[in-house]
């Protein structure tokens, strides 16, 4: 039978009462916690039974103390004199428990425990704050894409799971700040009467987005098809954890050393920003050399398009090359197809056709709105002689040709029709951008290949 | 509105500063307060190393020895004024409970 246990139970600093709760818990199943690491609370196999616990600061302590100072030591005297025996430490974080039926607590004054958990909050709320606004700025780009450039947001699995966790970043920030806020408050009024409030933090919705973030990660590791992309994700989430385990192994064993806090502190600060620099700096190396190289791009050279110059136009050209760029979620998929002949092999003066579209198949039924609507104003921001209308504006035209449900003809400066098309098929979007104008045959022709 | 600090006592704080009168080190603090009140105030073991810090950075007591990490105290005059003013607000208190209730009820 093990004797040995570990979790890891993503608290708020300030929830003391959740991790009481909790440890309480814990040794009622029989596990008596022995030490915090952040890699997360270990236990050790007791005799299930009510054990009382109680989870204060020690705010003169840091997490590079070689051990605890004597101050400490005569704190934790105190607390053994009332039956309080110091079962684990994490910096200032003091966990403590009681086998007494009804202990003296170790707080009987709320006040001070206000002001102790205040003073060690203040710490802790520019760095949540900084998230808070981080978050919000991302989490709110993503929503302001969501409806408005939902194609690009939606088809690519990089942006579908970043976008989920900063908003779940902005959401726990939001919560456990207002959270701690309320009790604060509440806090303060019942100090004045000489009562504790217990404290709630946002455990739950922590624990969300630890999920969010992993399950974000590997959908992006499973979903997203460029292998070059993912063999930098992998070797990035490798640096980072590398980083952790290193900054974390060379504090502990200065710590082992005896090293006194501020060396500690220096020289593990000092590794930590020299690692983060050579990590930063090797993410983006590895990304230049996998653009370079064209592994962690999308972009790829194919020979069967689902539409060509040579369908549309008859003539055969062994020069043409067509390049495809895909991207897909269970939301969108997006296919941009560009055929072309390169420049070094076109002779001089020589007019070629070329071929652009789009292909975009949205898979959930109430994005398809949003998706046309970001298709026919995608171009909204050139502005011509007439700063307040945009230079190119899509036309309704009639989509019997294209057997469409609808159908766009792409207008420039207001005068003179190009040959763009926007056609919107149930379940579908194509933007068609030949260079040449199309006769009502090729677009029959077109629509026959790029329906769906 | 939060009161300023140590202008009038918690139970808690006057018990430890009563205590104090006479030197004694801050865990004899913990089993004294007990006795002196037959059980109805118990002072946290927290609360007293933190009142106990807060009382000597106010000047309300001073440190008189230590012996390893059992550190003696004694209460300091600007600490017998406190918590003679804080006796006399209590007095005060009882005063004018008598005069709104009278002897009898109090008996």
């Amino acid at each position: 039978m093990k004797d040995r246990k570990w979790d890891f139970i993503p608290f708020s600093y300030y929830d003391r009462t959740g991790m009481e709760r909790h440890l309480e818990q814990r040794a009622a199943q029989g596990w008596l916690l022995e030490r915090i690491s952040n890699l997360g609370w270990y236990y050790r196999r007791i005799q299930p039974g009510k054990i009382h616990f109680t989870v204060t600061h020690y705010l003169r302590a840091s997490q590079f103390d070689p051990e605890p100072t004597e101050e400490q030591r005569e704190f934790h005297d105190f607390c053994l004199q009332s039956g309080w025996k110091l079962t684990a430490a994490s910096g200032q974080m003091q966990v403590f428990y009681n086998e007494e039926d009804d202990p003296v607590p170790i707080d009987t004054e709320p006040a001070l425990e206000l002001e102790r958990i205040g003073k060690m909050m203040k710490r802790i709320l520019p760095f949540q704050f900084i998230l808070l606004v981080i978050g919000f700025c991302m989490g709110g780009s993503w929503l302001w894409s969501l409806t408005h450039r939902p194609i690009d947001l939606l088809s690519s699995a990089y942006n579908l799971a970043t976008g989920a966790i900063w908003l779940m970043l902005f959401l726990w920030c939001a919560a456990d700040l207002f959270r701690y806020f309320t009790w604060r408050h509440r806090a303060k009024k019942a100090a004045l009467l000489g009562e504790f409030v217990p404290t709630k933090g946002c455990q739950k919705l922590l624990m969300a987005m630890l999920a969010v973030t992993v399950l974000s990660f590997a959908y992006l590791l499973l979903a997203d098809r460029k292998p070059g992309f993912r063999l930098v994700m992998l070797l990035m989430l490798a640096g980072y954890a590398l980083l952790f385990l290193v900054v974390n192994g060379v504090k502990n064993f200065l710590k082992r050393r005896k090293a006194s806090r501020t060396l500690n502190r220096g020289i593990t600060l000092a590794v930590d920003v020299v690692l983060a620099f050579a990590l930063m700096v090797g993410i983006a190396a590895g990304l230049f050399w996998g653009l370079s190289a064209g592994v962690i791009s999308s972009m790829k050279e194919i020979l069967d398009p689902p539409l060509s110059v040579e369908v549309l136009t008859g003539v055969e050209d062994s020069r043409y090359i067509t390049r495809c760029q895909a991207d897909s979620t269970f939301f969108i998929t997006q296919r941009n197809f560009y055929q072309h002949i390169p420049f070094e092999e076109r002779q001089a003066g020589e007019n070629v056709a070329f071929l652009d579209y789009t292909i975009v198949d949205v898979h959930m039924s109430f994005l398809y709105g949003w998706c046309e609507e970001e298709l026919l104003h995608d171009r909204d921001d050139w502005r011509g002689d007439d700063p307040d209308t945009p230079y190119y504006q899509y036309v309704e035209i009639d989509p019997t040709p294209w057997g469409a449900e609808r159908a766009y003809q792409l207008w420039v400066g207001g005068e003179m029709p190009s040959s763009t098309y926007l056609i919107c098929w149930p379940g579908r979007l194509v933007e068609l951008e030949p260079d040449f104008e199309l006769t009502q045959e090729q677009m029959a022709l077109a629509a026959e290949k790029l329906a769906p | 509105m939060p009161r300023p600090k140590f202008q009038t006592l918690t139970e808690q704080m006057y018990y430890i500063l009563l205590c104090l009168s006479k030197e004694c080190c801050g865990m004899d603090i913990m089993e004294r307060i007990p006795a002196m009140t037959g059980g109805r105030v118990r002072v946290g073991s927290g609360t007293l190393y933190n009142l106990l810090e807060q009382f000597a950075e106010a000047g309300m007591i001073r440190e008189t020895k230590a012996e390893g990490r059992r550190r003696s105290y004694v209460l300091t005059d600007k600490g017998k004024e406190t918590l003679s003013g804080e006796y006399r607000r209590i007095c005060a208190q009882a005063w004018d409970y008598r005069t709104v209730f009278g002897e009898e009820e109090q008996r």
